[in-house]
């Protein structure tokens, strides 16, 4: 399961802070209840079945837009590496 | 509480676009809790920043430079201690810690107090010797040589991929990705600070740094890590973010407990991709950045004066995470009476 790292701190408005690297980001509003998701420890099915009921959107795209929203949040590096923590 | 008066005198005034860390270690002095701080400014130009920053430097003096020699220098650092009984001298260059360095008895029994690596932690963490301190110490260093002339390079060049670093011995350093540019910055670099020059394998990584102090008896006083955020051309911090990082704070405590390390210092690392420090460089004193880790709550320059005058200071065990330096540029309007007298009379 993803894990974000914990030295990344998230705020409300969707600025992300890693703490270890000193690097940060901004997330938008859809991309922050995704993070928020994740890190309330919700796998792709859970977050699918959230996001489906919430906004319109078919599950083949969702799913397309979320691993790619994940890949470049792996690539961020703010997930745990398997092993870590 | 009623802060004790010190007369603390320091260079490093230059607060240009590479500054000297002396108006940032000011700055940490004038927010202390503990002293009353006398600024007196040791000035190498007449252009220094600081000289005419009187809001922080109460009074400056111009001084020879290390290169004169130690009798020079202590001859003007006598004539300021009558004028201004300094009792803490904090040098901020490089270049004059061994001069300090080897003046260190001389000046205690004038009354001024120093806090200052020794000669032998100072001599074996030069850029020259890093290899050896890192078998010594068990810390990962890049490969590195320190080389005399172009031609020797060409000896040795074989042992090195590019690119290399081609580094001063105090100061200056350039990444060369040829044969080419290793001689245009052997002969730039040798021009300026002399020999040797040191050429050091590349580590590909993000630069971190840690600003420390040690109290000489191994234990690690305060220490906080960075990451620049914004580098200028001439590889200096314009920006920088301080970190949680516990493998740096590790790193750093070992190396302080392992040297005994005395006073201020730098740990300049690169952080691989594979999470592996490598450390490239220690600067033997404050660096420039020094007011971020003040700003974070580590008053490392008031810690720096407490151990020189023989005060006992409480380690620091915190500092904010994700505290941010933005340097700027400033026209400051001077008179030219104060540029005159400075120039003419050494003191302003």
């Amino acid at each position: 399961m993803l894990k974000l790292k914990s030295n990344v701190a998230i705020s409300e408005s969707g600025f992300v802070f890693d703490a270890g690297t000193g690097d940060s980001f901004s997330l938008n509003a859809t991309g922050l209840e995704i993070v928020q998701l994740i890190q309330a420890g919700k796998d792709f099915p859970e977050i699918l079945k959230i996001l489906s009921e919430k906004y319109e959107v078919d599950p083949e795209s969702f799913e397309r837009y979320y691993y790619d929203f994940v890949a470049t949040l792996k690539q961020m590096n703010l997930f745990v590496h398997h092993g870590e923590e | 509480m009623e802060k004790n008066k010190v007369t603390v005198a320091l260079s490093g005034l230059n607060n240009i676009d590479s500054p000297g860390p002396g108006i940032p270690v000011i700055r940490g002095l004038k927010e202390s809790r503990r002293f009353d701080v006398r600024v007196v400014g040791l000035a190498y130009e007449n252009l220094e920043p600081g000289i005419y920053m009187h809001e922080l430097v109460d009074k400056t003096y111009k001084v020879p430079y290390p290169s004169d020699g130690v009798e020079p220098f202590l001859e003007r650092i006598r004539y300021i201690h009558e004028q201004e009984n300094i009792q803490v001298l904090v040098p901020n260059f490089d270049s004059e810690l061994f001069t300090v360095m080897k003046s260190e008895k001389i000046l205690q029994e004038m009354g001024i107090r120093t806090f200052l690596p020794t000669l032998q932690q100072f001599e074996e963490r030069h850029k020259s010797n890093l290899p050896e301190y890192g078998k010594k110490y068990g810390v990962k260093v890049p490969f590195s040589e320190p080389i005399l002339s172009f031609q020797e390079w060409l000896g040795i060049e074989e042992k090195f991929d590019y690119p290399v670093v081609v580094k001063g011995k105090f100061y200056d350093a350039y990444i060369a990705y040829d044969r080419e540019q290793v001689s245009i910055y052997f002969n730039k670099i040798a021009a300026k600070w002399g020999l040797p020059i040191v050429i050091q394998q590349f580590v590909k990584g993000t630069e971190v740094n840690v600003v420390a102090m040690g109290d000489g008896r191994g234990n690690t006083v305060g220490a906080v890590p960075m990451r620049k955020t914004y580098i200028t051309d001439k590889g200096k911090a314009w920006g920088g973010i301080t970190l949680q990082d516990p493998e740096m704070m590790k790193l750093t405590d070992k190396i302080i407990s392992q040297t005994r390390w005395r006073g201020g210092m730098e740990l300049e690392l690169i952080r691989t991709a594979k999470e592996e420090l490598y450390l490239i460089e220690i600067n033997p004193r404050l660096p420039a950045w020094v007011y971020l880790a003040v700003a974070a709550g580590q008053n490392l320059p008031e810690a720096l004066v407490s151990l020189a005058l023989g005060q006992e200071v409480k380690p620091f065990h915190d500092y904010a995470v994700g505290k941010l330096f933005i340097r700027y540029s400033y026209d400051m309007i001077c008179d030219l009476k104060s540029f005159e007298q400075f120039s003419t009379k050494g003191e302003l």
